[in-house]
């Protein structure tokens, strides 16, 4: 089983990379100047120490008297630094560390400690390993102490710098994923670094030949509907102008071949990308021009209530919106049985009523409904433009009346 | 009437024509734009049925021409280009009306009479009304060539008030007329929908009688 991998940014992973190096080789340094440092403390403590028994040494040397054994610390109340002297007749005392014999430094546990026999004593100066390891702590720790704002000085720039490098990636993510669904124009590459320069390029060509290839599937559509229509219209008008009581009988089937011509049309129109465009359009305006149309052939009276707009700016394509609109205005004429309500409201509503019989709707493509002269086209081009134009459709259906509802998203006020 | 029909089909053409003619119109028939274009510059059309997708020249193109021209001809569009965006261009061009192919012939010929003036005068299906012409069929209205968007409202209390003309209509009558939109009613609506009239058509378009309610003499 594979697991979705993780998701990662340029600017995190170099951030994070460059930090952990670049921590990691400061606090090698750091650890190698506390070696270098330890060494050179503990041989100025070895100086300290000796100094110590000399200047006893000649301390002794100027008294007259026998030098008194004794054992004080060399500050007060100092258990870390000890200076004792010693008689070389008695026996030496075992706390706090173990009879020494031989002049030098001797590291018994816990202790660093120079002997020296001289003025008929022995002098003994010590410190604990502890003291000394206390005090190159204290100077390591100023180190790393020193160092902490210059790690956060070097996690600010660096944090600044990667995303001043990431800028152009970062942007031209956000103009590709901010592009219109119907904008196949060439990306900007002026700004790009060269690593980006073959990615916008090969985008380009994608989009260039995306778009070439939909104009060509939109001109051919578009000379399909001529080649189409043209025969039918003189066909129509030759069966029309004829005295023949089958011309007339033919007329209708004409007429239902019509219907059936456009909305496989639309239907092409709708598979080549129609619907993703997002206008701005005038959606008064549309239902106006379709009513207009739609009224001189329709079996039901259609009533349109505006709310009183005289304009309202949609966020969708045109040709999009007017196949939507008069597909759903045909099939309320073809399948309701009185007057089409139509009402739009100030905020991108719109509703289309009309009293039907109750019954399940057509759904599938070229599945036809009862008393229906069309092929059932409509419905399933209706529920493809409107998850094309990003449009959720209400149907409702009770009491003998049919509701379509949905709300068209207003264009961005300029 | 006489009438000038642009279509390089000739099989529609001649259908067209003999319908047409039939009627008792004299048609001109135009192949292509060059002799559309000639034709135009020559004669007074009472309308000119152009179709777009010409051999030439798209008629797009020659309707811009005569438009450019001063030409205030009345012109229908009859095409296979049906997108609603043609249809808009076709408009925005200058054309009065647009139908699209196959079209029933008795629908074309009810378009042109709609947009065909007699003479100098109005097409039949429009009526002129205090410097407004006004085509009940359609729902539109024109101020000097150009037309007024009336919202369904306003268009329904102006309708009203145009089929009882010089009859004056009680305000109950009137808001019976908008309480058919299905939304509430308030005191005032009928004043409100008379004064935006007054607003977008003239003053003297819709007369108050105290008392009584409104008219359009």
């Amino acid at each position: 089983m594979t697991s979705a991998p993780r998701p990662w940014s340029l600017s995190g992973r170099l951030t994070t990379r460059v930090l952990l190096l670049v921590i990691g080789g400061w606090l090698a340094s750091v650890t190698l100047a506390i070696l270098a440092l330890e060494h050179e403390m503990s041989e100025m403590f070895d100086t300290e120490l000796q100094a110590l028994v000399e200047t006893t040494i000649l301390s002794l040397d100027a008294t007259a008297t026998n030098p008194i054994p004794r054992l004080v610390g060399v500050a007060a109340g100092d258990g870390e630094r000890i200076l004792r002297i010693l008689s070389p007749d008695r026996d030496s005392p075992t706390a706090p560390w173990p009879a020494l014999s031989g002049d030098g430094f001797h590291d018994p546990p816990g202790w660093r400690v120079l002997h020296r026999s001289a003025e008929g004593v022995v002098i003994e100066a010590a410190h604990a390993t502890d003291y000394r390891r206390e005090e190159t702590l204290e100077a390591a720790a100023a180190l790393l102490v020193l160092l902490m704002p210059l790690v956060a000085l070097l996690i600010w720039g660096l944090r600044h710098a990667v995303r001043l490098v990431v800028a152009p990636v970062a942007s031209l993510a956000t103009t590709v994923a901010g592009r219109a669904s119907d904008d196949f124009s060439p990306l900007d590459a002026t700004n790009l670094p060269q690593e980006l320069r073959p990615l916008a390029a090969s985008l380009d060509g994608y989009l260039a030949r995306i778009e070439s290839l939909r104009r060509s599937e939109r001109d051919f559509i578009a000379n399909a509907a001529h080649e189409l229509r043209t025969p039918l219209a003189s066909l129509r008008n030759r069966l029309d102008l004829s005295a023949d009581p089958d011309a007339q009988a033919a007329l209708r089937t004409v007429d239902a071949l019509a219907r059936r011509v456009d909305r496989l049309l639309q239907l092409s129109r709708l598979e080549s990308g129609l619907g993703l465009g997002r206008g701005p359009t005038d959606l008064v305006y549309i239902l106006r021009l379709l009513l207009d149309e739609l009224r001189a052939k329709a079996r039901h009276p259609i009533r349109f209530d505006d709310s009183d707009l005289t304009h309202l700016m949609v966020a969708a394509d045109a040709d999009a919106l007017a196949i939507l609109l008069r597909n759903m205005i045909e099939n309320a004429l073809e399948h309701g049985t009185g007057e089409v309500q139509i009402l739009l409201t100030p905020q991108g509503g719109f509703a289309i009523e009309n009293p039907a019989p109750s019954g399940p709707l057509p759904e599938a493509r070229f599945t036809r409904g009862v008393g229906s002269g069309g092929s059932g086209l409509g419905l399933s081009i209706i529920e493809s433009l409107a998850r094309a134009m990003d449009l959720s459709l209400h149907h409702t259906d009770g009491d003998g009346r049919v509701r379509f509802e949905t709300r068209f998203p207003l264009a961005d006020q300029v | 009437m006489r009438l000038l029909l642009v279509e390089d089909t000739d099989e529609l053409a001649q259908s067209v024509l003999r319908f047409l003619r039939a009627e008792g119109h004299a048609v001109d028939h135009a192949p292509d734009a060059a002799t559309a274009e000639e034709a135009m510059a020559l004669a007074d059309y009472s309308c000119v049925i152009l179709d777009l997708g010409l051999p030439d020249r798209s008629g797009l193109e020659v309707l811009r021409a005569r438009r450019r021209a001063g030409d205030r001809t009345p012109v229908l569009i009859a095409t296979a280009r049906d997108q609603i965006s043609d249809r808009i261009a076709g408009l925005d061009a200058g054309a009065d009306d647009y139908v699209v192919k196959p079209f029933d012939l008795r629908e074309l010929s009810a378009r042109i009479r709609a947009h065909a003036r007699r003479g100098q005068g109005l097409p039949e299906t429009r009526v002129a009304l205090a410097g407004l012409e006004v085509d009940r069929a359609a729902g539109r209205v024109w101020q000097r060539g150009v037309e007024i968007r009336l919202t369904s409202r306003e268009w329904a209390l102006f309708d009203a008030l145009l089929g009882a003309r010089g009859r004056v209509l009680p305000k109950g009558a009137l808001e019976e007329v908008l309480a058919g939109f299905d939304t509430l009613i308030e005191g005032n609506a009928v004043e409100v929908y008379v004064s935006r009239l007054r607003a977008k058509l003239g003053p003297s378009v819709i007369e108050t009688r105290r008392g009584m309610g409104y008219v359009i003499p």
